[in-house]
């Protein structure tokens, strides 16, 4: 990482010019660095203006001030032309073109370097196919988009992203219409890309817990329109990461990098030991019936987990009796009966 | 796009080369028959060599069944074109040149010139007009056009909906329309009929420098259109990734307007509003080929376009009767079902554009 940027943003601000009247600032004062071979996510709540930032740095609305340099050459100055060989975009708008087939999409990538008529030369043709062995899109090479699932398309949209050949590609939420393997494989897919190609890839995207496991590195943003920037890891423990995210019935968990819905009703604590895995699954179903689970021995509910021949046991201790469960499902039904009664 | 399999490029050649047959063929069958039958060899001792025993065969086929074959062609390949480019502007299956009043718009520039000119001729009339009348014409019919084309942008740029830049369209359409009509309302009964003759559409009648001038600036705007092939690729994937892959988005679109207008305006100013070909043809054209890829599609639009302003031509002339149909009545009744075809097939809709 001793590379220089590839961008960079100073003093910059984001927003909406309104007419005559004053600007909407979205955000401002960002100060940005996104370096080769890294994998940024940006992260943030509805509305914190992920969006006005990621279309202000590809150059699709006016900055309002401050600077953008891409390649040391201020975004402002740069002819489209010339920013088409540096930067290039997966949107999340669905492109429905039914009618091209996958390597004529993945083609258009080449526009920016074919001459008037759009003829690919053998280093296009280099080119294209590369990014399609390297998106694993080769297989339906012939196929229409209108015949891709969501997960084809959006890795046929990033093949056509790489075929550009710029070293910064920004994705504004590419895993937003995907299911959670296509999620994780999307993901998987950007970081071995960031790595193997020294690109620089930013991408905006609401998986928190993917974006923990995938980034080198955050961009968080604040509903206030802030930006703070780090390590995950970093983020995580000094409470950055919950700070952008804080909203009332809901709790991120530090020690699991997990977000878990959290009740204010009055709740029953109980103690809960055993085996770690056994503990997790415990805890989160108790959670879900509005039960703290705590660490203190002392209380008067206890629940201790064993597990003879794989088989787990529940045993619950009331303080005066102590009962065997099967399954949680038991467990939960007989626990109903020492929840606080619910006053609506 | 080269990497297109060996088949699909071999099955469109052979389309290529069908069309082409099929092109010739017409363009002979539309000189050969009409109201005055001339036996085929005659027709093609006329067309290869401009001789012939009988003076009348030869005045007929040069003076009027060859200009109006090539009237035939231009309209065909012109307004198929100008329909392509406004669906890939719009990404909108819908656009074309009648349907988003684009012809209205060349309609008023048209009439336009007759109000200021303080002519009591009429837009029928320009016929008789002079080299320069025609080409006053030509440009005030393309400007009403781009004025038309530019409003709908403006409204309905931004709106991704088929449906509402359709309804957009036929709005602006029909302010273009009232405006004239209000000019027709005070005008001579003579004017209105010879007006309502002009918006039944006519390829005959444009001869010698009429001809010229048309052949002229349609030619231009095709090879406009041709030259920002690469753009209107460009322009499928919407105008974000359009401007990220380097286009200057309005330069573009002024070019692809520019074009459209011409086409639509020259057209429309010499034959009258012709509709459905510029919806029809690009749609006939996408399917035949199954291709979006605008430097194959361009060309096979003049070709498929060609064939069928023939066909519409001939039957317009009601082969083996004295009768002769109003071209647009003719391309309407072919054109229509396959807009139909178009807004049912719900497929068709979503994958071509949008």
């Amino acid at each position: 990482m001793n590379d220089s940027p590839i961008l960079t943003a100073r003093n910059l601000s984001i927003g909406y010019k309104a007419g005559k009247r004053l600007p909407r600032i979205v955000s401002e004062s960002l100060n940005l660095d996104l370096f080769p071979g890294q994998l940024v996510c940006l992260l943030g709540p509805n509305g914190a203006g992920k969006s006005t930032l990621m279309r202000t740095l590809s150059g699709l609305q006016p900055m309002l001030s401050g600077e953008i340099l891409i390649d040391h050459e201020s975004l402002i100055n740069l002819k489209p032309a010339d920013l088409a060989q540096k930067l290039s975009l997966v949107l999340t708008e669905r492109i429905d073109t039914g009618n091209l087939t996958v390597s004529e999409l993945v083609a258009l990538g080449r526009t920016p370097y074919t001459g008037w008529l759009g003829s690919l030369s053998d280093l296009d043709k280099e080119k294209i196919s590369w990014s399609m062995d390297a998106t694993d899109t080769k297989q339906y090479a012939n196929r229409r988009m209108n015949e891709l699932s969501d997960g084809e398309r959006q890795k046929v949209m990033l093949a056509r992203a790489l075929s550009q050949d710029t070293r910064l590609i920004l994705l504004d939420e590419p895993t937003a219409h995907l299911d959670l393997p296509n999620r994780v494989e999307m993901m998987r897919l950007l970081h071995n890309l960031a790595r193997q190609t020294n690109k620089a890839i930013l991408l905006s995207t609401h998986e928190l817990d993917l974006a923990l496991q995938a980034a080198d590195k955050l961009w968080l943003m604040h509903p206030d329109g802030k930006l703070v920037s780090g390590v995950p890891e970093d983020l995580v423990l000094n409470g950055s990461f919950e700070a952008a995210f804080i909203k009332n019935g809901f709790h991120f968990d530090r020690n699991t990098g997990t977000f878990t819905i959290h009740k204010e009703a009055a709740s029953t604590p109980i103690y809960l030991s055993g085996k770690s895995n056994l503990v997790f699954w415990t805890k989160r179903a108790l959670q879900r019936e509005d039960f703290v689970v705590s660490e203190n021995p002392d209380l008067r509910y206890k629940i201790e987990i064993s597990a003879d021949d794989e088989n787990p046991v529940w045993e619950f201790n009331d303080g005066s009796k102590t009962t065997r469960y099967l399954t949680i499902s038991k467990l939960l039904t007989d626990l109903q009966q020492i929840k606080p009664t619910n006053k609506i | 796009m080269q990497i297109v399999s060996q088949s699909s490029s071999n099955s469109r050649r052979l389309i290529i080369i069908g069309l082409s047959v099929l092109a010739v063929l017409f363009f002979m069958l539309d000189i050969m028959l009409g109201s005055v039958s001339i036996p085929f060899g005659e027709v093609v001792k006329i067309v290869f060599s401009g001789e012939s025993d009988t003076t009348a065969w030869l005045f007929i086929i040069e003076k009027i069944r060859l200009p109006k074959a090539i009237t035939a062609i231009l309209v065909g390949c012109g307004l198929s074109v100008s329909g392509l480019q406004m669906q890939t502007l719009f990404r909108n299956p819908l656009a074309g040149p009648s349907e988003l009043g684009i012809t209205a718009g060349a309609g008023l520039g048209v009439a336009a010139v007759m109000l200021t000119s303080g002519s009591t001729a009429s837009i029928y009339a320009i016929r008789q007009l002079g080299v320069s009348g025609s080409w006053l014409i030509v440009v005030m019919a393309s400007l009403g056009a781009a004025l038309v084309l530019s409003m709908v942008l403006l409204i309905a740029g931004r709106i991704k909906d088929n449906v509402i830049l359709l309804i957009v369209g036929v709005m602006v359409g029909t302010i273009t329309v009232s405006v004239i009509s209000i000019w027709q309302y005070f005008s001579q009964p003579e004017q209105l009929q010879e007006y309502i003759l002009w918006t039944f559409g006519s390829l005959g009648g444009i001869v010698q420098y009429h001809l010229c001038v048309l052949s002229g600036v349609v030619i231009l705007g095709l090879l406009i259109a041709f030259a920002s092939s690469k753009a209107l690729n460009a322009m499928l994937l919407g105008e974000n990734y359009a401007r990220s892959m380097g286009l200057t988005v309005g330069k573009t679109r002024f070019i692809i307007m520019a074009s459209t207008s011409l086409l639509t305006g020259s057209i429309t100013a010499f034959c009258g509003p012709i509709g459905f070909v510029g919806i029809a043809i690009p749609h006939i054209t996408r399917a035949l080929l199954g291709t979006s890829d605008h430097r194959i599609l361009i060309p096979c639009c003049c070709l498929v376009g060609t064939v069928l302003m023939l066909v519409c031509d001939i039957i317009s002339q009601m082969p083996g009767t004295q009768t002769v149909l109003p071209i647009n009545v003719v391309t309407s009744l072919l054109g229509a079902p396959v807009v139909i075809w178009v807004i049912v097939s719900r497929n068709n809709l979503r994958s071509s554009f949008s």
